[in-house]
């Protein structure tokens, strides 16, 4: 039982949900200022890192970023400290350089021709990282600071409050039936035909993939790679995977449908559906006029909820079947516990809270909740964490152990013939819902 | 660089972003709460089924 209780903060799960709920209770006490983050720039490289209003310069934003460091350090070296996992004089130099490799990261993708191309911080951060340690390698001082896990978890327990259960109603009955008959059909059937019918060996890469192709992209795959304790190696491979098919399939879908006419509303719902990044649904969605871009960032928007769900059906699925061995009796109620990734309580709690608590206490105000706790603050330090993950992840990556995970090409086409699927499931659900069942609900 | 450059693919290629660039639309968020206009586009969603709903009746 003394063991059961250190757990609370010996384990990086739990201390995940314990900096996650610190920063999500002092957000609602309104103590913590708002987060800084690298500017959007267009010629003037400096201009990321100036504060802008109204075309005037009226400050910088290193100072603030420096007060984000101090923030950032203190709050993950208590749980280093505790946990014992490496030695805190190691730990601070290399995640001051890691944060440093964030801001570059950040600054990459914040330039304004790059964001038109969809290229997200998760991306540049990823590169970043493979790039050092490809090249120059990684040093063991740098890697000392990189806690890809811990990041993860504790990004994740704050991407939580991002959540909100009622946005699933948005758009009725058609929303659902395109964002939630198909999503969950599509990771089953991309789950089953990569371990069952193409016999992938890596069960973590085959879920990852199809959740990050089913649901929206890397948010899902760091979701799903972390509720199944997947390696550094696969989330690399299936964010490396949805992150060029979602450039692709941004530039070739909205011309396709404008080439073949079809209903704007219904083209709208079929990219809301199947591409990954909500960037991207909303970009291919405004080639096609206002009504299909709302339609497909709405659409999007419904599927991104499942996240949550996901990772929590995910963590059951893997205690229960995946880990234990095949003659092994079922695990019961307290060994499940044991084993069951405790973030995703914290990030499912996060959910619940923020959907079942915070926005009726403001009058089921979605707006205000956003524009006063997630957009300054939980939001922004969740993307800090993602971005701090990537570059860490990147660092202990090596082309080599990504190249010994493709099995012979087998998560490519795991991707390809699930993203057909998908494109297919969701055309005709979409059909059904927007077309034959309510065709005048929008 | 090339990226960062604002070329993009001639033709039917570069549409897209070409069309990013003159809407200037962010196309870079990876979840819905990235999106900077996402509030707005809520909102028209939430106009359009009112809508939807009063023709409906109306024409009842």
């Amino acid at each position: 039982m003394s063991k059961g209780i250190s757990e609370l903060w010996k384990e990086e799960d739990w201390w995940a949900v314990w900096i996650g709920f610190i920063i999500i209770g002092f957000t609602l006490l309104n103590i913590v200022p708002k987060i800084p983050k690298v500017g959007k720039w267009t010629d003037n490289p400096l201009a990321a890192f100036q504060i802008i209003k109204d075309g005037q310069v009226i400050g910088g934003n290193l100072l603030p970023l420096l007060g984000l460091l101090a923030g950032l350090l203190i709050l993950t070296a208590i749980g280093i400290a505790a946990m014992k996992t490496v030695k805190i004089s190691h730990y601070i130099p290399g995640f001051i350089v890691i944060f440093i490799l964030a801001c570059v990261a950040y600054w990459f993708a914040n330039q304004v021709n790059v964001k038109y191309w969809g290229l997200s911080y998760a991306m540049w951060a990823l590169l970043l990282g493979l790039l050092i340690s490809n090249t120059v390698g990684s040093p063991k001082w740098l890697l000392a600071g990189a806690r890809t896990e811990y990041f993860i978890k504790t990004g994740l327990v704050l991407l939580g409050c991002e959540i909100l259960f009622k946005k699933i109603l948005s758009l009725g009955v058609p929303g659902l039936m395109v964002a939630w008959i198909v999503t969950p059909t599509v990771v089953i059937f991309m789950y089953r035909y990569g371990t069952k019918f193409i016999k992938m060996k890596n069960k973590e890469l085959a879920i990852i993939i199809a959740a990050a192709t089913s649901v929206c992209g890397v948010s899902a795959a760091i979701a799903t790679a972390a509720a199944c304790r997947a390696k550094k190696e696969d989330l690399t491979l299936a964010v490396g995977m949805t992150l060029i098919f979602t450039v692709l399939m941004m530039i070739f879908m909205p011309i396709g449908i404008k080439m073949i006419g079809m209903n704007h509303i219904l083209g709208g719902a079929w990219m809301g559906g199947t591409i990954d990044s909500t960037g991207a649904v909303v970009a291919a969605g405004s080639m096609l006029g206002a009504d299909a871009e709302q339609v497909a960032a709405v659409v999007k928007m419904i599927q991104n909820v499942l996240i949550g769900l996901l990772a929590f059906v995910v963590a059951i699925y893997w205690v229960c079947f995946v880990e234990s061995k095949p003659d092994a009796p079922r695990p019961n109620a307290m060994e499940i516990w044991y084993r069951f990734p405790k973030f995703v309580i914290g990030f499912v709690a996060a959910s619940l809270i923020f959907s079942f608590a915070v926005v009726p206490a403001m009058h089921g105000d979605f707006n205000l909740v956003e524009a006063n706790y997630i957009n300054p603050v939980t939001k922004t330090l969740r993307g800090w964490f993602f971005c701090l993950a990537f570059i860490a992840i990147g660092l202990e990556s090596n082309f080599k152990d990504l190249a010994s995970r493709m099995e012979g090409g087998k998560p490519m086409n795991l991707y390809v013939v699930g993203q057909s699927f998908n494109l297919i499931l969701t055309l005709l659900m979409a059909w059904i819902a927007f077309m034959l069942l309510f065709p005048n609900s929008i | 660089m090339f990226f960062a450059s604002g070329i993009f693919p001639p033709g039917i290629a570069g549409e897209v972003l070409r069309h990013n660039q003159a809407e200037n639309i962010d196309a870079s968020p990876l979840l819905y709460s990235e999106v900077e206009h996402m509030q707005k586009l809520e909102q028209r969603v939430k106009q359009m089924r009112l809508e939807a709903s009063k023709s409906r009746e109306n024409r009842h």
